[in-house]
């Protein structure tokens, strides 16, 4: 088939168009796991930040880190990987020598599914979405961790308290809007 | 003392604002670690001048975070404060009819000596007390530290890191709020003796001669403010801080024991003493990273004998961290 002058700048610019829009995609790890948010407590300074920031990104599952310095809070991008670990997240933060103030997971529950408990598995890991709903809307949802090393301890003990939530330290426990 | 009574006032006058804090401290280590795995070196200098001459010396640190809670410090030094061997007028003698009385006088001051390797000095802090906020936190660690040096110290003040040998240990405890930071460092120093043979100054043979220092007491108490930015936008931003430390010391009285007798002490810089330094300091911090110290410190109780003031400091210190 001939393609006229016409028909190739047709094909270079559908080209051109492909290739940008691939760029202007917006930064996400993958259609499960868009982020993970983390709040550091003790940062006082933009030294400690890095040491923070450098820490986190030296895990293989880690795409991309996006610290604030200024409200001293990361925004974790990972890879789309076999196993992501959050327990050595929170492991980086206290290597640094800080303490975690939180970890939200942002999750888009359309490829996973959650049973009416609320329980998931979901790369290597099973967690709990307390007083879950199945009415609940599960595309881009912010979920909390709120086991210990996730939150200070006395936050933890709290919400454990309040929700009696039994002790399995194989699942992580969310927490919708806290 | 003019001086540092200014520096004082402007100091205030800046701490005044609303600023958050900082505590990495150009003089005193605070009671958080390096991270770990992470190594840090740094590179320092202190000169003062004495009578005609500078003396000055240079160091060079290794840092590095074993654990999240234990840090380490190792830290070797040049100087020109001392000379291998003790001074030659450091004993003097009279005679009483057929008696010779043996006795220390002040060394005098201002007399050139080479550079020397003074040693190396081990320091290792472990935070066990950790209480963070956001913006914010309170911390106690407990350190250790060791010297072996091989210069003649013939002062009574002891000072690990390039002038005497011997170790200590203590508390650092560290404070941070949003507009102030504040860190305490109490502790003991227990200082090696030194042994060399002396030429007699009778003439005879050379006599074995021991300095027994004395033990001292620390007591630090540093402050820090970051000036600039006032907010945070990204690792590029320079940071400006300003530092105020006090440095004080309590120590023993010397004991120089020569052939088996303990000498009469005449020597000033062999009494017991204590002082309290203060050393205003400023420091920038280029790419979150490169940290650049500068300090100078005055007298403003007593004196030290190891040095005189105002002694100027300057530091270059950066972290490496693992790919």
């Amino acid at each position: 088939m001939k393609i006229s002058i016409e028909n190739k700048s047709n094909l270079r610019l559908g080209i051109f168009l492909i290739v940008i829009s691939f760029g202007l995609i917006p930064k996400q790890s993958f259609a499960g796991l868009k982020w993970i948010d983390v709040g550091i407590n003790g940062l006082t300074c933009s030294l400690c930040t890095r040491s923070v920031d450098r820490s986190i990104s030296r895990l293989e599952f880690v795409d991309s880190v996006n610290m604030s310095l200024e409200n001293t809070e990361g925004r974790i991008y990972v890879k789309d990987v076999e196993v992501i670990d959050l327990k050595r997240i929170t492991k980086a933060i206290t290597d640094a020598g800080f303490s975690v103030r939180f970890v939200r997971l942002q999750f888009d529950f359309r490829d996973t599914r959650i049973d009416k408990d609320g329980f998931f598995s979901f790369k290597g890991q099973r967690y709990q979405w307390l007083q879950f709903k199945s009415n609940t809307s599960q595309n881009n949802v912010a979920l909390t961790l709120i086991n210990e090393g996730f939150l200070p301890k006395k936050e933890s003990n709290q919400w454990k308290k309040k929700h009696e939530i039994p002790v399995d330290k194989n699942i992580l426990y969310l927490m919708h809007e806290m | 003392m003019k001086c540092s009574i200014a520096f004082i006032y402007s100091f205030l006058l800046i701490v005044a604002q609303p600023c958050v804090s900082q505590e990495l401290f150009p003089l005193n280590e605070p009671a958080s670690s390096v991270p770990k795995n992470v190594f840090g070196l740094r590179v320092f200098n202190q000169n003062y001048k004495e009578i005609d001459l500078t003396r000055s010396m240079y160091a060079i640190r290794v840092m590095y975070g074993v654990t999240s809670k234990l840090s380490v410090l190792m830290t070797g030094s040049i100087s020109n404060h001392h000379d291998r061997k003790l001074p030659p007028d450091l004993v003097n003698h009279t005679h009483v009819g057929n008696q010779t009385n043996y006795y220390t006088q002040s060394p005098k001051r201002g007399v050139t000596y080479p550079f020397l390797f003074s040693g190396v000095h081990l320091f290792a802090k472990y935070r066990f007390v950790s209480i963070d906020k956001k913006n914010g936190h309170f911390r106690v660690a407990g350190y250790g530290e060791w010297s072996k040096l091989t210069v003649a110290h013939d002062e009574a003040e002891p000072n690990l890191m390039d002038d005497t040998g011997g170790y200590g240990y203590g508390i650092i405890t560290t404070f941070l709020m949003n507009r102030f930071a504040v860190s305490f460092t109490g502790g003991l120093v227990k200082p090696d003796s030194y042994s060399e043979a002396q030429p007699d100054i009778t003439g005879g043979p050379d006599l074995p001669t021991t300095i027994y220092f004395g033990n001292a007491v620390r007591y630090d108490l540093s402050f820090g403010y970051r000036l600039a930015p006032s907010h945070y936008t990204d690792y590029d931003q320079p940071n400006w801080n300003v530092y105020l430390e006090f440095r004080g010391r309590k120590y023993d009285a010397a004991k120089v024991i020569q052939n088996g007798v303990e000498l009469t002490s005449n020597s000033i810089p062999l009494a017991a003493s204590s002082y309290m330094e203060i050393h205003p300091g400023i420091q920038r911090i280029a790419k979150s990273n490169l940290r650049i110290d500068f300090s100078v410190g005055f007298s403003l109780i007593g004196n030290s004998y190891v040095r005189f003031t105002p002694v100027w400091e300057l530091g270059v210190q950066r972290y490496f961290y693992r790919k």
